[in-house]
C-alpha cells in the first residue's frame, strides 16, 4: 500500500543571532492512510516544529526547512509552489492547535471560522457553508450548534472551543490531520473527552492523525505507532504496545518512569529525567541523551548512534542508543526494576 | 406583599445571557461612560448646528450688515453680535462648524486610509518594505507638524481642499506606527496559523483576521485625530493659509476679528475660539470614552 505520508530526513533550522537552531535534525517517518501515529518528547525536542514542517508553516525568517523531502500522496510537499500549498493546507492536511484560547480570532464569529475552509476550499457559498458548519458543530458535539453559530469564542469554554477547532479541522474530510498537543490547555476531563471524540471521528473517517504530546499516557489508547523525540532527533519507534511493553531507548525509560502510577506503592517516588535538554544550537557530538542518560558510556560522549533496528524485539521497533542495540550493554536491562543510582553527570 | 401570579414564569428561550457581538458591548460601554456622554453631547450639537446652520442663523455667513460693525453680543439680534464687518458671528461659527467638522473628518480620513494602509502591509509583510516604508515615516515625523502642512499648502496653494489634504498627510505616520504596530503583534498570534493551516491566502488573513483585530486602537487614535486635525486646520486658517473666502473657517475668524480685541470687542475673538476649544474637548472626550469603551481587558 503507498504511503500517505513519507517524511524524508527533515531538517528544519531557525536562524537565530545566537547560532543556528537545529529544532528538527534529520526526522524520517511514514504514515499509511488511516494510520495513527504518536510524537512524544518533552518541550522543545523539535516535535511542534516537525508538525508545522509538514504544512510549510514555519515563520520564515527565522526559520527554514533546509533539508529533506516530504511526501504527501507522492507529492513533495516542499517543491510546490505557494498555491498548490493553500490547496493542500486545510484542505488535504488539517492541523490542530494546542490552545484553543488563542487559534480562534476573538472578533470573528464561530461560524465564520468554521466555513473559512468550506469556502476557500469546496467553494461553498454563505447558506451552503452555514449548513455544513451547523452539521460539524453537531458532529463535534456542540449542544444547540445552530443557536449557537453566530457566538463568538468569548461565549465558548475552552473544551467547546477545542471541539469547535476540530469541526474546523474536518470540515474538507482531511486525509491526515495533525493535532498539536490538543488537550495540554484543557482540564483533565475534558482531555479525556476531546481525545475520544478525536479517536471516534478518525476511526469514522477513515482520517489518518498524527498526535503530537509531551504525556505518553495521553497516546497510549490513542495511536497504532509511536516516536519518540529527543533533541530534534526521533529516538525511538515502535508499535505502541510494544514500546510500552519493551521500550528500548534510555530516554523512553525516563519518560515512562515519570508517569504516575496508581499501582504505585506510597513510599516510591517519580523518578524525574534529572537535567535539561540539550542546547540545539550546539547539540553534544555524541548521543544527544548522553549527558541526562544514567547508563553512558564512553562511546555515548564521542560517536552519535544511529536510528537501528532494536535486537530481538518486534519487526519496525527501531531505537537510537549504543546500549541497546546488538551488542549493547543494555539488551538486558529491565527499565522498571532497575535502581541503578542517578550518576550525576556535568552538563 | 403577595407574590402575583406568573411573576416566576421563565422567558420562553435557552437561558443564556443574550447574544452579544464585540461591538455591540461597546457601544453600550461607550454610552454609559460619563466623559463620552459629555463629548457626544457636545460634538452632537456642534453637528445639529453645522447641519442647520442656514435655518438658525443668517442665510448667508458673509453677509455685511454695514450699519452694525462690531456690535456686542445679543444686540440687534445677532446672538453673538458681529464682527468689524457686520457679519453675524453666531452664523459664521455655525458655518465654521461645518468647515472644521468636515475638514476634521475627510483629513483623518485621507490619513486612516493611507496610514493604515502602509502600516497594516509593512507590519505583517515585513521585510524591504516595512523597513522603507517606516523610515519614511520617520522623515516625515521628523518635520514639525504645522511647518510640514505649510510646506505643502504652500506647494498647492491655500483652500479647503488644500487643507485638508496638508492636515491628512501630515496625520500619516501616527495611523502607519499603530496599524504597524498591530499587525506585527497580531502576525505572530496562533489564530493567523490556524487561518494559514486552512489555506487562507495571505491578503485575506491580512483582511479578515489581522485588520479586524486591530481597529480599536485605530478608532480611537482617528477619534482623537479629527481634534488634532481642526487644531491644525484653525493654525493654518490662522495663518492665512487655510480656508479662502468666502469659506468660513474659525482660524481665519480668529484672525479677522484679532486685531479688534484691543477696541473691546472680544466676541469676534472669543466665540470662534471657544468653538475650537469645545470640538477639540468634545472629540478627546469621545476619544477617551473609546479607548475604554473597546478595551477588552477592563470589560465589566
Amino acid at each position: 500500500m503507498p504511503e500517505l505520508l513519507e517524511v524524508r530526513d527533515l531538517h528544519t533550522q531557525f536562524f537565530t543571532r545566537d547560532g543556528i537552531v537545529r529544532a528538527v535534525d534529520g526526522v524520517s517517518f511514514t504514515l499509511a492512510a488511516g494510520e495513527t501515529l504518536g510524537i512524544v518528547g518533552e518541550s522543545g525536542c523539535g516535535k511542534s516544529v516537525t508538525a508545522l514542517s509538514l504544512m510549510r508553516l514555519i515563520p520564515q525568517p527565522p526559520g527554514k526547512i533546509t533539508q529533506g523531502e516530504i511526501l504527501f500522496d507522492g507529492r513533495d510537499v516542499l517543491k510546490m509552489d505557494d498555491d498548490e500549498v493553500r490547496g493542500i493546507r486545510g484542505n488535504a492536511i488539517a492541523m490542530i492547535f494546542q490552545d484553543p484560547m488563542t487559534s480562534l480570532n476573538p472578533v470573528l464569529t464561530i461560524s465564520r471560522q468554521v466555513s473559512e475552509a468550506l469556502e476557500l476550499h469546496l467553494k461553498m457559498d454563505r447558506n451552503e457553508s452555514r449548513k455544513r458548519t451547523i452539521e460539524l458543530l453537531e458532529l463535534v458535539g456542540i449542544p444547540s450548534a445552530k443557536s449557537r453559530l453566530d457566538d463568538y469564542p468569548h461565549q465558548f469554554s475552552g473544551g467547546m472551543r477545542q471541539r469547535v477547532m476540530i469541526a474546523m479541522a474536518l470540515s474538507c474530510n482531511p486525509k491526515l490531520i495533525l493535532a498539536d498537543e490538543p488537550t495540554t490547555a484543557l482540564d483533565v476531563t475534558i482531555q479525556a473527552q476531546i481525545l475520544d471524540l478525536l479517536k471516534n471521528l478518525a476511526r469514522e473517517f477513515r482520517t489518518a492523525f498524527i498526535l503530537i504530546t509531551h504525556d505518553l499516557g495521553v497516546v497510549a489508547g490513542m495511536t497504532q505507532r509511536i516516536h519518540v523525540m529527543y533533541g530534534g532527533h526521533i529516538v525511538e519507534k515502535a508499535d505502541t504496545n510494544e514500546l510500552f511493553a519493551n521500550p528500548k531507548h534510555p530516554y523512553t525509560w525516563g519518560l515512562l518512569r515519570s508517569i504516575p502510577r496508581l499501582d504505585q506503592t506510597r513510599r516510591e517516588k517519580l523518578r524525574p529525567i534529572e537535567g535539561l535538554p540539550p542546547d540545539l544550537i550546539a547539540p553534544p557530538p555524541g548521543c544527544r541523551f548522553a549527558p541526562r542518560c544514567q547508563y553512558k558510556r564512553d562511546i555515548c560522549d564521542e560517536k552519535p548512534p544511529e536510528l537501528v533496528a532494536v535486537p530481538n524485539a518486534k519487526a519496525d521497533h527501531e531505537s537510537r542508543c549504543w546500549g541497546t542495540q546488538t551488542g549493547g550493554w543494555l539488551t538486558t536491562t529491565d527499565w522498571r526494576t532497575d535502581t541503578t543510582v542517578f550518576t550525576k553527570v556535568e552538563a | 406583599m403577595s407574590i402575583r401570579s406568573g411573576a416566576l414564569t421563565i422567558p420562553p428561550g435557552p437561558l443564556v445571557r443574550p447574544q452579544t457581538s464585540l461591538w455591540r458591548d461597546a457601544v453600550g460601554r461607550l454610552a454609559r461612560h460619563r466623559g463620552a456622554q459629555v463629548g457626544l453631547f457636545v460634538v452632537g450639537g456642534l453637528l445639529l448646528l453645522a447641519l442647520f446652520a442656514e435655518g438658525l442663523g443668517v442665510a448667508d455667513p458673509n453677509t455685511t450688515f454695514l450699519t452694525e460693525t462690531l456690535r456686542p453680543p445679543l444686540a440687534g439680534g445677532h446672538l453673538m453680535g458681529t464682527d468689524d464687518l457686520g457679519r453675524d458671528v453666531f452664523t459664521r461659527v455655525m458655518h465654521g462648524a461645518r468647515t472644521s467638522l468636515r475638514v476634521g473628518v475627510v483629513a483623518v480620513g485621507i490619513a486612516v486610509a493611507s496610514g493604515s494602509l502602509i502600516g497594516f502591509t509593512a507590519g505583517y509583510f515585513g521585510r524591504w518594505w516595512d523597513s522603507f516604508a517606516m523610515r519614511v515615516m520617520d522623515i516625515v515625523l521628523s518635520f514639525p507638524t504645522i511647518l510640514l502642512a505649510i510646506a505643502i499648502v504652500a506647494l498647492r496653494g491655500p483652500g479647503i481642499f488644500n487643507t485638508m489634504l496638508a492636515i491628512g498627510v501630515v496625520a500619516i505616520p501616527a495611523y502607519a506606527r499603530i496599524t504597524r504596530a498591530s499587525a506585527l503583534t497580531l502576525r505572530g498570534q496562533e489564530f493567523v496559523t490556524a487561518a494559514r493551516s486552512v489555506g487562507a491566502p495571505e491578503v485575506r488573513i491580512l483582511l479578515r483576521h489581522v485588520v479586524p483585530n486591530s481597529l480599536s486602537p485605530l478608532i480611537v487614535q482617528a477619534t482623537l485625530g479629527i481634534a488634532t486635525a481642526i487644531l491644525n486646520a484653525a493654525a493654518l486658517g490662522f495663518l492665512g493659509l487655510g480656508a479662502q473666502p468666502p469659506d468660513v473657517e474659525w482660524g481665519a475668524m480668529l484672525v479677522d476679528s484679532v486685531r479688534y480685541l484691543f477696541q473691546g470687542s472680544w466676541w469676534a475673538l472669543m466665540f470662534p475660539g471657544f468653538a475650537i476649544m469645545l470640538t477639540v474637548i468634545g472629540f478627546n472626550l469621545i476619544g477617551d470614552g473609546l479607548r475604554d469603551a473597546l478595551d477588552v481587558r477592563i470589560k465589566d
